[in-house]
Protein backbone atom coordinates (compact mmCIF):
# COMPACT_ATOMS: atom_id res chain seq x y z
CA UNK A 1 0.00 0.00 0.00
CA UNK A 2 1.11 3.35 -0.86
CA UNK A 3 1.22 5.16 2.96
CA UNK A 4 3.68 8.37 1.95
CA UNK A 5 6.96 8.90 0.07
CA UNK A 6 8.93 5.87 1.32
CA UNK A 7 11.66 6.67 -1.22
CA UNK A 8 14.24 3.04 0.28
CA UNK A 9 12.99 -0.06 1.20
CA UNK A 10 12.57 -0.70 4.97
CA UNK A 11 15.02 -3.35 5.34
CA UNK A 12 17.31 -1.54 3.22
CA UNK A 13 17.16 1.42 5.81
CA UNK A 14 18.04 -0.94 8.53
CA UNK A 15 20.63 -3.28 7.00
CA UNK A 16 22.18 0.03 6.22
CA UNK A 17 21.28 1.71 10.30
CA UNK A 18 22.46 -1.12 11.75
CA UNK A 19 25.99 -1.35 9.87
CA UNK A 20 26.40 3.08 10.74
CA UNK A 21 25.60 2.08 14.21
CA UNK A 22 27.84 -1.16 14.63
CA UNK A 23 30.93 0.51 13.05
CA UNK A 24 30.21 4.37 14.17
CA UNK A 25 28.07 4.81 17.06
CA UNK A 26 27.99 2.25 19.56
CA UNK A 27 31.45 2.25 20.69
CA UNK A 28 31.16 5.87 21.29
CA UNK A 29 27.79 6.28 22.38
CA UNK A 30 26.95 2.97 24.19
CA UNK A 31 28.59 2.93 27.38
CA UNK A 32 26.17 4.39 30.22
CA UNK A 33 23.58 5.12 27.60
CA UNK A 34 21.40 1.81 27.83
CA UNK A 35 17.83 2.31 26.89
CA UNK A 36 18.24 5.94 24.91
CA UNK A 37 17.76 6.58 21.65
CA UNK A 38 19.89 6.90 18.69
CA UNK A 39 18.18 8.45 15.41
CA UNK A 40 20.43 7.79 12.21
CA UNK A 41 20.39 9.13 8.59
CA UNK A 42 21.67 6.13 6.80
CA UNK A 43 22.01 8.57 3.59
CA UNK A 44 24.86 10.53 5.37
CA UNK A 45 25.82 8.53 8.73
CA UNK A 46 24.66 11.69 10.88
CA UNK A 47 23.64 10.66 14.07
CA UNK A 48 21.42 12.14 17.38
CA UNK A 49 20.96 10.81 21.07
CA UNK A 50 18.46 11.22 23.00
CA UNK A 51 16.22 9.91 25.77
CA UNK A 52 12.85 9.43 23.63
CA UNK A 53 12.53 8.58 19.40
CA UNK A 54 10.73 11.79 18.86
CA UNK A 55 13.60 14.18 20.18
CA UNK A 56 16.05 11.99 18.86
CA UNK A 57 14.75 12.02 15.33
CA UNK A 58 13.34 15.89 15.25
CA UNK A 59 16.79 17.32 16.27
CA UNK A 60 18.37 15.30 13.17
CA UNK A 61 15.55 16.47 10.61
CA UNK A 62 16.31 20.10 11.92
CA UNK A 63 20.15 19.32 11.03
CA UNK A 64 19.33 17.36 7.85
CA UNK A 65 15.71 17.47 6.94
CA UNK A 66 15.61 14.86 3.99
CA UNK A 67 17.13 12.85 6.60
CA UNK A 68 16.11 8.66 5.89
CA UNK A 69 16.23 8.02 9.80
CA UNK A 70 16.65 4.64 11.52
CA UNK A 71 16.07 4.20 15.41
CA UNK A 72 17.95 1.99 17.59
CA UNK A 73 17.37 1.37 21.47
CA UNK A 74 20.70 1.26 23.17
CA UNK A 75 21.44 -2.62 24.43
CA UNK A 76 17.93 -3.13 22.97
CA UNK A 77 17.20 -5.61 20.08
CA UNK A 78 13.71 -3.36 19.60
CA UNK A 79 13.00 0.36 19.95
CA UNK A 80 9.39 -0.81 21.27
CA UNK A 81 7.60 -3.61 22.27
CA UNK A 82 4.15 -4.37 21.10
CA UNK A 83 3.40 -7.84 22.60
CA UNK A 84 -0.50 -8.14 21.93
CA UNK A 85 0.43 -8.22 18.37
CA UNK A 86 1.78 -11.18 16.10
CA UNK A 87 3.36 -10.64 12.72
CA UNK A 88 0.03 -11.63 11.01
CA UNK A 89 -1.41 -8.69 12.38
CA UNK A 90 1.57 -6.03 11.89
CA UNK A 91 2.56 -4.75 8.28
CA UNK B 1 -8.27 15.02 32.24
CA UNK B 2 -9.43 12.47 29.57
CA UNK B 3 -12.44 10.49 29.70
CA UNK B 4 -13.46 7.30 28.04
CA UNK B 5 -15.22 3.81 28.48
CA UNK B 6 -14.09 0.48 28.88
CA UNK B 7 -15.39 -1.76 25.61
CA UNK B 8 -17.93 -4.88 25.57
CA UNK B 9 -14.16 -6.52 25.24
CA UNK B 10 -13.10 -4.99 28.30
CA UNK B 11 -10.55 -3.14 26.71
CA UNK B 12 -10.18 0.92 27.59
CA UNK B 13 -10.94 3.12 24.97
CA UNK B 14 -10.32 6.98 24.85
CA UNK B 15 -11.06 9.08 21.64
CA UNK B 16 -8.33 11.20 20.15
CA UNK B 17 -8.55 13.66 17.60
CA UNK B 18 -5.67 13.90 15.06
CA UNK B 19 -4.94 16.77 12.78
CA UNK B 20 -7.62 18.31 14.66
CA UNK B 21 -10.47 16.72 12.47
CA UNK B 22 -10.33 13.14 12.65
CA UNK B 23 -11.89 11.33 15.60
CA UNK B 24 -10.21 8.13 16.09
CA UNK B 25 -11.05 5.31 18.88
CA UNK B 26 -7.70 3.99 20.35
CA UNK B 27 -7.76 1.11 22.77
CA UNK B 28 -5.12 1.71 25.83
CA UNK B 29 -2.20 -0.95 25.58
CA UNK B 30 -0.12 -0.79 28.46
CA UNK B 31 2.07 -3.91 27.06
CA UNK B 32 3.12 -0.95 24.17
CA UNK B 33 5.91 1.30 24.48
CA UNK B 34 5.14 3.27 21.79
CA UNK B 35 2.95 6.50 21.62
CA UNK B 36 0.06 5.59 19.05
CA UNK B 37 -0.65 3.07 16.21
CA UNK B 38 -2.71 3.26 13.00
CA UNK B 39 -3.68 1.55 10.27
CA UNK B 40 -1.90 1.84 7.19
CA UNK B 41 -5.00 3.00 5.43
CA UNK B 42 -5.69 5.49 8.34
CA UNK B 43 -2.24 6.90 7.75
CA UNK B 44 -2.67 7.22 4.11
CA UNK B 45 -6.21 8.78 4.85
CA UNK B 46 -4.97 11.47 6.91
CA UNK B 47 -1.29 12.27 4.63
CA UNK B 48 0.64 11.96 8.04
CA UNK B 49 4.28 12.50 7.30
CA UNK B 50 6.81 10.09 7.17
CA UNK B 51 9.28 10.10 9.98
CA UNK B 52 11.79 7.04 9.88
CA UNK B 53 11.45 3.37 10.45
CA UNK B 54 12.29 1.23 14.06
CA UNK B 55 12.56 -2.74 14.84
CA UNK B 56 9.46 -3.80 17.13
CA UNK B 57 9.45 -6.70 19.50
CA UNK B 58 6.11 -8.33 18.86
CA UNK B 59 4.15 -10.54 21.07
CA UNK B 60 5.68 -13.98 19.58
CA UNK B 61 9.35 -12.58 20.44
CA UNK B 62 9.94 -11.83 16.48
CA UNK B 63 11.41 -8.48 15.10
CA UNK B 64 9.06 -6.77 12.67
CA UNK B 65 10.59 -3.04 10.75
CA UNK B 66 8.06 -0.85 11.38
CA UNK B 67 6.99 2.35 9.44
CA UNK B 68 6.69 5.46 11.44
CA UNK B 69 4.99 8.79 11.18
CA UNK B 70 4.10 12.18 12.88
CA UNK B 71 1.09 13.37 13.78
CA UNK B 72 -0.45 16.41 15.57
CA UNK B 73 -2.91 14.99 18.24
CA UNK B 74 -5.21 16.75 20.98
CA UNK B 75 -4.29 15.65 24.04
CA UNK B 76 -6.08 16.71 27.09
CA UNK B 77 -6.82 20.33 25.58
CA UNK B 78 -3.45 20.38 24.18
CA UNK B 79 -1.71 19.77 20.67
CA UNK B 80 1.19 17.54 20.89
CA UNK B 81 3.55 15.57 18.48
CA UNK B 82 3.94 11.92 18.38
CA UNK B 83 4.90 9.22 16.67
CA UNK B 84 2.49 6.57 15.19
CA UNK B 85 3.46 3.34 14.78
CA UNK B 86 1.84 1.83 11.22
CA UNK B 87 0.36 -1.37 12.48
CA UNK B 88 -2.51 -3.33 10.51
CA UNK B 89 -4.14 -3.26 14.54
CA UNK B 90 -7.01 -1.99 16.30
CA UNK B 91 -5.60 2.03 16.68
CA UNK B 92 -3.68 1.10 20.15
CA UNK B 93 -2.79 3.91 22.54
CA UNK B 94 0.55 3.19 24.24
CA UNK B 95 2.74 4.06 27.41
CA UNK B 96 4.83 6.87 25.80
CA UNK B 97 1.52 8.83 25.34
CA UNK B 98 0.34 8.06 28.87
CA UNK B 99 3.59 9.53 30.20
CA UNK B 100 2.63 11.38 33.48
CA UNK B 101 -0.78 10.69 33.40
CA UNK B 102 -2.53 8.70 36.21
CA UNK B 103 -4.50 5.70 34.57
CA UNK B 104 -7.47 4.19 36.06
CA UNK B 105 -10.30 2.16 34.60
CA UNK B 106 -13.60 0.12 35.72
CA UNK B 107 -13.40 -2.72 33.80
CA UNK B 108 -17.27 -3.42 33.02
CA UNK B 109 -18.66 -2.81 29.92
CA UNK B 110 -19.57 1.00 29.63
CA UNK B 111 -17.73 1.43 32.67
CA UNK B 112 -15.55 4.97 32.92
CA UNK B 113 -11.83 5.58 31.59
CA UNK B 114 -10.07 8.63 33.30
CA UNK B 115 -6.70 9.65 32.45
CA UNK B 116 -5.47 12.45 34.98
CA UNK B 117 -2.49 14.39 34.41
CA UNK B 118 0.17 13.59 37.31
CA UNK B 119 0.84 16.97 39.55
CA UNK B 120 4.11 18.25 38.68
CA UNK B 121 5.37 17.93 42.18
CA UNK B 122 4.86 14.28 41.77
CA UNK B 123 5.90 13.43 38.83
CA UNK B 124 9.40 11.21 39.05
CA UNK B 125 11.23 12.27 36.09
CA UNK B 126 15.00 13.03 35.96
CA UNK B 127 14.66 16.47 36.82
CA UNK B 128 13.65 15.48 40.36
CA UNK B 129 16.35 12.67 40.53
CA UNK B 130 19.50 14.10 42.52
Amino acid sequence: MAVAVVQSTAEEVARLGDAIYERNVRARLAAGNEGKIVAIDVRTGAYELADDLLTAGLRLRVRLPEAELWFVRIGHAAVHRLPRRTPQECV
Amino acid sequence: MINGLVNAKLEACIRLSIKGAHEIETVIDTGYDGYLTLPPATVALLNLQHFGRDRVALGDGSLQIFELYLASVVWDGQVRTVVVDAAETAPLAGTALLSDYDFSARFVPGGPVTLTRVPVEESVGEASLP
